[in-house]
């Protein structure tokens, strides 16, 4: 969660990019409180997609996929989800974010988008994510 | 002004709806209050805009004891001493902030630089207020 500091800069920017061709009608300081209530609202609605994009749900693992190696295509059966969920749940948080937009079916090109990273950073990721839930669905007997 | 008792005797007579109590009570203010506009106006002198600061402080007293009356109904039984003070630092803080925009405007830096220390100040205090709200919220 960004600290109070962080979201009044980010206010302060945009309050100091645009005062200039405002006309204030009711003054300058009502207008500043629109500004840090929006960043404000910005700052939740990010935090609530984060959340839930770090709550990778049973169902999602039954429509995972992947174009190259699939260890996945093994656990497509529905009584393997559970062990799958577990072990998506065991990843760190960049790695689940990336499996999740892959669930949700976003390309290679897209999460890199989405997440502002490079291609090797989600190649890594992916890598690292991968071996993890191989690792983790071998101890469990699945594979 | 400084004595808390008289003016919690002042504020009860003036609940209770008491005229002379209230006038009272709204002249000790606005004396006590013009000191304070004088102090803060000084920090702005590119503000007098060719004003004595006497005058300009009379009146931003004058604005801001209206706005009280109008803010803070004495004869509220809910009107607050604090909430009075904290209606008054706002209405200061606007009358500043809405000119040190025009100058600032107009390529005054030493304005803009006062501008946004009084808008970072508000901020903070406002943000701090609000997530300490939200917060009680997601406790509950």
């Amino acid at each position: 969660m960004r600290t109070n500091e962080d979201l009044v800069h980010e206010a302060l920017l945009i309050i100091y990019e645009k005062y200039k061709d405002i006309d204030f009608d009711r003054g300058v300081l009502p207008w500043a409180y629109g500004v840090l209530d929006r960043v404000m609202s910005g700052d939740y609605r990010t935090k609530i997609r984060r959340e839930s994009i770090m709550n990778i749900h049973r169902d999602d693992v039954i429509r995972l996929h992947d174009n190259n190696e699939c260890i996945e295509e093994k656990v497509a059966s529905l009584e393997l989800a559970e062990e799958v969920w577990d072990a998506l749940n065991q990843l760190n948080n960049k790695e689940k974010e990336i499996f999740k937009l892959k669930l949700e079916g976003f390309s290679g090109d897209e999460i890199q988008e989405k997440l502002g990273i490079s291609r090797t950073a989600l190649d890594v990721s992916v890598f690292r994510g991968r071996k993890k839930l191989r690792t983790s669905l071998e101890k469990r007997g699945v594979l | 002004m400084t004595d808390p008792s008289e003016i919690k005797h002042l504020i009860s007579a003036a609940n209770a709806g008491d005229k002379q109590a209230q006038e009272e009570f709204f002249a000790k203010l606005s004396v006590r209050f013009s000191k304070l506009i004088t102090r803060e106006l000084r920090k702005y002198p590119m503000l007098a805009n060719g004003v004595s600061l006497d005058k300009k402080s009379y009146e931003v007293c004058q604005y801001a004891m209206n706005e009280v009356r109008k803010l803070c109904p004495i004869s509220n039984p809910d009107f607050s001493f604090i909430h009075v003070i904290n209606v008054l630092h706002n209405v200061l803080d606007t009358i500043i902030s809405n000119s040190l925009v025009e100058l600032a405007k107009k390529g005054d830096s030493e304005a803009e630089n006062l501008l946004f220390s009084i808008i970072r100040k508000r901020l903070m205090e406002r943000i701090i207020k609000k997530r300490g709200r939200d917060t009680q919220y997601e406790n509950k």
